[in-house]
This record gives C-alpha cells, sequence and structure tokens, in this order.
C-alpha cells in the first residue's frame, strides 16, 4: 500500500495518477510543471529537448520514490518537481567536461537523500533503459521475465519452447545487453564522474 | 569480458543459490578481481532498474506524451495577470490606473505606459526553495517552511514578513533578501521594493544578480521612474535572466 500524502487535493490526485502510469495525470502533470522547467533550462544554457528529458527523468525517479511507500510532499508537486529538475540540470552541466559553466556558484537544493540518490542514478538508469529498448522483442521479454524472476521453465513454457533453448537465449540476450552498455561511451564517462 | 562459465558464476551469485563454501570462494575471488567485481555490480544494477512492468509502463506513456506534448505558444501578455491574487490585483490595477491616465497625455500614442509593461511582463519569481528541516535548529526550519508556504500560497505581505525576519537571522541570507523584496512588489509596495532591490543589488552574488536587476527594473516601471528602469533593464546582460524580455520592454518604452 503506497501512502502518498500531497498538499492539496489536485497534487494528491495527479502524484496518485503517476503511480498507475495514469496518461491524463501524466499529461496534466506535463502542463503543469514542463513550461517553466523548459524555460529555466533555456535560461541556464540548455535547449528544449534538454528540459524535456530531464523532466522524464524527475519523473521516472519520482515514480519509484512513491512506489517505495511512504510519500509525504511537503510543497506543490510543480515546485517539487522544477526543484528535481533543477538539481537534475546542474549535476548535468557540471559533469560536462570542458565545458565551462557560468553556473558553477549555483548550489542544488536540498532534497530528500534517497530521492537525490534517484536523481543521480538517472543517467545510468535512462542509459540502461535505451540498450534494453534495442534489444529484439523476444530477448526483451526473455530478460524481464528473468529479472522478474520467473524461473525458465515458466519463460519455457510462456514462449512455447525448451528450458534449454531459454537458457542460452537469456545468456545471449544479457550478454548483448551488458557489452552494448559496457560499449557506450557514456557508460565510461559516467563511470568517471561517479 | 566474461566466459560462459564466469557468467553461470555471477547468475548463481545473485540468484543466492551458491552453496557456502561456493559463496565464500567467490567473494573471495571478487576481492582479488576488480573487474570481476565491476561486472557482478553491473549484472544486478542492470537488473535492479529494468525488473518490474511498472516503470516500463511509465516510460512508454512518458515518450507518447512527450512526442505529443508542444509546449503552450508564449502567452499573450495579459495571461500573466490572470492568477494574480485578488489584493495584489488591485493594488497593481491602481497604479496601472493612474499611470495609463497620465500616459494618456505624455506618451507618444504608439508606446505603452510603465504601469502596462509592467503588468504585462511581471510575476513572482519561482521558488526555488523547498522545505526542509535545519537539524537542531526546530524553529528556523519552521520559519524557512513559513515563508516558502507563504509565498506559494501568494499571501506576499505575510512572506515579505518573514523573509525579512529570516534575512536578518540567517547566514545565507541573500536568496531570503531576494524573497523579501520579490514578495513586497508583488503585494504592490512597489516603492519600498525599490529600496529593498537597490540595496540587494549592490552586494548581489552572481548567482542571484540578474534576477535583482529584472525586478528592480521592473520596481522602476511600476513607480513610473522610467530612465532607471531602461537603465537597469539595459544592465542585463545577453542570455541572462529574463533577456529577451528586457529587450521588448526596452523597445516599447521608446
Amino acid at each position: 500500500m503506497n501512502m502518498i500524502k500531497a498538499q492539496n487535493d489536485q497534487d494528491q490526485k495527479l502524484l496518485e495518477g503517476l503511480l498507475r502510469s495514469d496518461r491524463m495525470s501524466v499529461e496534466a502533470i506535463y502542463t503543469l510543471a514542463l513550461p517553466s522547467v523548459v524555460r529555466w533550462v533555456r535560461e541556464n544554457n540548455g535547449s528544449e529537448a534538454d528540459a524535456r528529458d530531464i523532466f522524464q527523468e524527475a519523473l521516472i525517479a519520482l515514480f519509484r520514490k512513491v512506489e517505495q511507500g511512504e510519500f509525504n510532499l511537503t510543497c506543490t508537486l510543480k515546485s517539487f518537481i522544477r526543484i528535481m529538475c533543477r538539481n537534475l540540470w546542474l549535476s548535468r552541466l557540471r559533469n560536462k567536461q570542458n565545458q565551462a559553466s557560468p553556473l558553477e556558484d549555483i548550489e542544488p537544493a536540498v532534497l530528500d537523500a534517497d530521492l537525490e540518490k534517484k536523481l543521480e542514478r538517472s543517467e545510468r538508469e535512462q542509459l540502461f533503459f535505451k540498450h534494453f529498448d534495442g534489444l529484439g522483442e523476444q530477448c526483451r521479454k526473455i530478460m524481464q521475465w528473468f529479472f522478474d524472476k520467473v524461473s525458465l521453465r515458466e519463460i519455457a513454457e510462456r514462449l512455447d519452447t525448451s528450458e534449454n533453448y531459454i537458457k542460452k537465449r537469456k545468456f545471449n540476450c544479457k550478454e548483448k545487453l551488458i557489452k552494448t552498455i559496457q560499449a557506450d561511451p557514456l557508460f565510461n564517462e559516467l563511470n568517471t564522474n561517479s | 569480458m566474461i566466459d560462459p562459465s564466469t557468467y553461470e558464476l555471477i547468475e548463481k551469485y545473485l540468484a543466492d543459490a551458491m552453496s557456502a563454501e561456493e559463496r565464500r570462494n567467490f567473494e573471495e575471488e571478487m576481492k582479488s578481481n576488480p573487474a570481476l567485481q565491476e561486472e557482478v555490480s553491473l549484472h544486478q544494477e542492470v537488473a535492479d532498474v529494468l525488473k518490474g512492468d511498472s516503470v516500463h509502463e511509465l516510460r512508454m506513456t512518458l515518450k507518447e506524451i512527450d512526442q505529443s506534448y508542444d509546449l503552450p505558444k508564449d502567452a499573450p501578455p495579459t495571461a500573466k495577470v490572470r492568477q494574480l491574487p485578488f489584493r495584489r490585483l488591485a493594488a497593481i490595477a491602481a497604479v496601472i490606473a493612474v499611470l495609463i491616465s497620465a500616459a494618456l497625455f505624455l506618451m507618444p500614442a504608439n508606446s505603452l505606459s510603465s504601469g502596462e509593461l509592467f503588468a504585462q511582463h511581471y510575476e513572482p519569481y519561482d521558488m526555488v526553495l523547498n522545505q526542509r528541516s535545519v537539524e537542531g535548529d526546530l524553529s528556523l526550519s519552521q520559519n524557512i517552511n513559513a515563508a516558502v508556504n507563504a509565498y506559494e500560497s501568494q499571501d506576499f505581505e505575510q512572506a515579505a514578513i518573514l523573509f525579512k525576519k529570516l534575512s536578518e537571522t540567517q547566514n545565507e541570507a541573500e536568496v531570503y533578501r531576494l524573497y523579501h523584496a520579490i514578495s513586497l512588489l508583488s503585494s504592490g509596495n512597489g516603492e519600498e521594493a525599490t529600496r529593498a532591490l537597490e540595496a540587494f543589488n549592490t552586494t548581489a552574488s552572481p548567482l542571484y544578480i540578474e534576477q535583482g536587476r529584472w525586478y528592480l527594473a521592473l520596481a522602476y516601471l511600476q513607480n513610473d521612474h522610467v530612465e532607471k528602469a531602461k537603465s537597469t533593464f539595459q544592465a542585463i546582460k545577453e542570455g541572462g535572466f529574463r533577456y529577451k524580455e528586457a529587450k521588448e520592454i526596452l523597445n516599447n518604452l521608446k
């Protein structure tokens, strides 16, 4: 059971909707907060595309935080999302090496430590998602079930094939996934920065 | 690069399917082999990120909405005024009424009055502070939270009082001084806001100087100090906070 506590009914409903991936709620969150995030990022050396990327990352981090259980929102949802995006963008700018940033004096706002950690990992997460999405459909299914701890026998039944075949496929799919992640230049960059 | 047998071991280790002895040996091996340790961590991390249907559902939803969601076109200038609370709106309307009647006699027909320009461009600065708890100082935490709440709920008179108090007691007072001044401006108290912003700008750090200039220029506009407003808008650097709007205002003030 997720205990969500927001400061007003609208934010409460939007957070509950986000947790269900409810399309109307997520659209409402876009309308509520994206324009001001885009404006701030543009004012701070970024583009609309940058702002849209970090906006999605922030919503995924927020989703994961809410999904964990108790979540108490102590300011408005709009402000909270803006603070998350602001921190994400500041850390993104700082990680771009060799690029003098006029924002080096800006300190990120203080967020809950666990959420801060989720934001720090979000660029790595996006990288994993990207390479996961690049796998074939069958590979994605097998990996997804495997990560969800479905047994090889059950996976074989679902795909109407043998357990032995699934075992080999799982090895190949995972090897491909891990190799493509490791070969991505961003992966090394993130490892260096972390 | 890992060979299939090491892969098997990693899977077995992460699935917690090793015997106690196998586990001990594997952990010993990891200690002396950082590459193996990294590989195991990566496998674990990837599994943690990708497990569960719900996050993938959300990603799909986000992707679809992001493709279809267009940012609103720049709202017409009056749109920004729509959300102003009644008290502020009344204060601003009174200023505009006086300025417009003066403008009818004094300004060229195609220019906008300073009051109109103020109303078109003014909106309070986004709240960048979040609520927090300051370790060991409950009353300070409460004061910060109360000030942020007042500002966010657009009770600017109260916000002005609370931010002033914070700026007098805090070491890191700069941002509170800025919010104090903006709260004054937002509650229709233009003259006091002007003094507060003038003082703020003499010591402002690079972090807030541009915001300070923008709001001081607007405060001058609100008080019909057109020349001072012009020179302050001109001081906003290219690419700085609200630079484009400042240019637009300067064109309209000509």
